[in-house]
């Protein structure tokens, strides 16, 4: 099963509604609460790299039998060094960005804390795909 | 398997009131209600007694199903128990000490006041906010409304509301502590909500011969009717009165200024108190240690079963505390936080759930997310569901028809007069 949500770059005042959605449907699934915070809060911060840095994007969430799978796929400037921003307070982020409060580089490190798994394909001027998973019975101890 | 999910109700419809309009049900924070055959009905899994219901019927046609002054009388009277608010239902006209003696006047034996419970509670919170055990943010469990909702809505906050006894469980498991000998007593809790009556016979039920709550707005009138023809007091100050503690806590920001650090966001109107959460949820509050929600716009003072308006109320309330600033109460001594932990915490409540099955919960949101497709999306609300998306979810768990839909019926219509149109050699087979 999988549900598709778009995401607008740019639009902050939407900011967070692609997750939200995700949130209420694995509450729907009756979820435990700890997996629902996991993939809400990686899935939020998946939401706002494509709203940040790319033109537009998707969000799939796919509910396998051992995992919830996010893809969140985008088309924009893709990422040219990834171990880079990976590392935890790296950020491209343009001034009125970080003005807005997001872009503080902890994106994707908060991503790999919450997630079991995670990975990206990025290619320079076409876009990004972030790929995570969480998974349902013996996932990652909770981490607060 | 009896269900924690099925709570009883104290929440009844007069359906003889009810004409079946749809205020009850787009206020309803955790769409616990429909529309059935003209009728309102609630949901008891999902309702988090709240009260927008009471608060938004035009008809009056919700009501709290409870105990009465008459009940009180019959048994030769009971120990009132006040809850802040009701003092401020008849703010600046009278004294605790007047509206004490009123509640004797109208058929009670003794009145006791909620404050030095809640006052308690304040310090066993101070005490849990310092703890280290303790997970942020902290969401107050004062509120039984909030508490309910998080347990519905938000499963996941579950563990982050304090693990404390409430107010009403202090004072009924501490009877004698309050300078109260007689244990026999029959209690009765005047409650200015839904969700406190609700609480309050839970906590009174323990051990008591005879307890329960009464609408604020039930004893509002016999009261009101003896402060009135009294006059008003000429020294209406507060002094050191027992019924001056816990007086801040009817208006927001009450608990958090009882607390030995005050900080803390705080946030009433269960609309609003579900978007912070919602934050919550998703870990965007950031530093805030503290979440002080109260379900009802102005607090307890804006409870459905309150008479007063809650603003008038809350500048009644805000001219005592600018009289008595330096008198608060506090900084009382901290309490062993141990001692007030809930034996039980609290557990999320599946309401919002599809189906136990997680395989049969995906196959229902798959089929939910292509037929809502066919609705307009405006919500209207006249098929009984609170929005499109809660109709395709009430037709898949079977409890609906997509012909309730009346785009969907008009649109049905349309294609029926089609043909025959075109037999009676009409506007040549375009239709409206």
């Amino acid at each position: 099963m999988n549900l598709e949500f778009e995401i607008t770059g740019q639009d902050f005042k939407k900011a967070g509604e692609a997750s939200f959605e995700v949130k209420h449907c694995l509450k729907r699934l009756g979820l435990p609460p700890d997996i629902i915070r996991r993939v809400a809060t990686a899935a939020y911060e998946a939401e706002l790299n494509v709203i940040i840095y790319a033109l537009r994007g998707t969000m799939k969430l796919c509910v396998e039998d051992q995992c919830i799978d996010v893809i969140i796929a985008d088309v924009g400037p893709g990422i040219p060094d990834i171990p880079l921003a990976m590392r935890e307070g790296y950020s491209t982020a343009p001034p009125y960005v970080k003005q807005l409060g997001y872009g503080s580089g902890m994106g994707l490190p908060n991503i790999k804390k919450n997630a079991d798994w995670m990975d990206i394909q990025s290619e320079v001027d076409r876009g990004t795909t972030l790929r995570f998973k969480v998974n349902l019975n013996e996932g990652k101890k909770r981490r607060r | 398997m009896k269900s924690p999910a099925q709570p009883d109700l104290l929440l009844i419809l007069s359906k003889e009131r009810c004409q079946g309009c749809t205020h009850c049900l787009r206020a309803c924070p955790t769409e616990a209600i429909r529309i059935r055959h003209g009728k309102a009905e609630v949901m008891p899994h999902r309702c988090v007694q709240c009260g927008r219901c009471i608060q938004v019927c035009p008809r009056g046609a919700w009501e709290v199903r409870s105990d009465s002054l008459e009940k009180v009388k019959k048994y030769g009277g009971a120990v009132a128990i006040l809850d802040p608010t009701v003092f401020w239902q008849f703010g600046g006209q009278i004294s605790p000490q007047e509206l004490a003696e009123a509640f004797l006047e109208v058929g009670f034996s003794a009145v006791q006041d909620l404050g030095e419970a809640l006052e308690i509670y304040g310090a066993a919170v101070s005490s849990y906010l310092s703890s280290e055990d303790r997970i942020c943010p902290v969401i107050s469990s004062a509120c039984p409304a909030v508490v309910q909702l998080v347990e519905v809505k938000y499963p996941s906050l579950t563990e982050n509301l304090v693990p404390i006894v409430p107010p009403l469980r202090i004072l009924a498991s501490r009877w004698t502590d309050f300078g109260r000998r007689n244990t026999e007593e029959d209690l009765f809790y005047i409650a200015p909500c839904l969700a406190q009556a609700d609480a309050a016979i839970k906590a009174l039920g323990k051990g008591k011969r005879l307890n329960g709550a009464i609408p604020l707005a039930e004893v509002y009138n016999p009261l009101k009717a003896i402060v009135s023809e009294k006059g008003r007091s000429p020294d209406a100050s507060f002094g050191e009165e027992p019924l001056a503690s816990g007086m801040r806590w009817a208006a927001p920001g009450g608990e958090s200024g009882a607390l030995e650090n005050p900080e803390s966001l705080v946030v009433d109107g269960i609309e609003n108190v579900a978007n912070v959460l919602e934050l919550a949820e998703s870990g965007l509050l950031g530093d805030v240690p503290f979440i002080e929600g109260w379900a009802c716009t102005g607090g307890c003072l804006g409870g459905p079963l309150t008479v007063q308006d809650p603003f008038l109320a809350r500048y009644h309330l805000m001219a005592w505390d600018r009289h008595h600033k330096g008198r608060a109460t506090k900084g009382k001594a901290s309490v062993d936080v141990e001692k007030f932990r809930l034996s039980r915490p609290f557990v999320s409540r599946p309401g919002m759930r599809l189906d136990e099955d997680l395989k049969v919960a995906m196959e229902k949101l798959r089929r939910i997310d292509e037929l809502v497709k066919k609705f307009p999306g405006i919500d209207c609300g006249s098929c009984g569901c609170p929005n499109c998306l809660a109709l395709a979810e009430d037709i898949i768990q079977g409890h609906a028809t997509e012909n309730q839909c009346s785009y969907i019926l008009k649109e049905e219509a349309a294609r029926r007069s089609r043909p025959r149109r075109r037999r009676m050699g009409n506007l040549n087979g375009q239709g409206s």
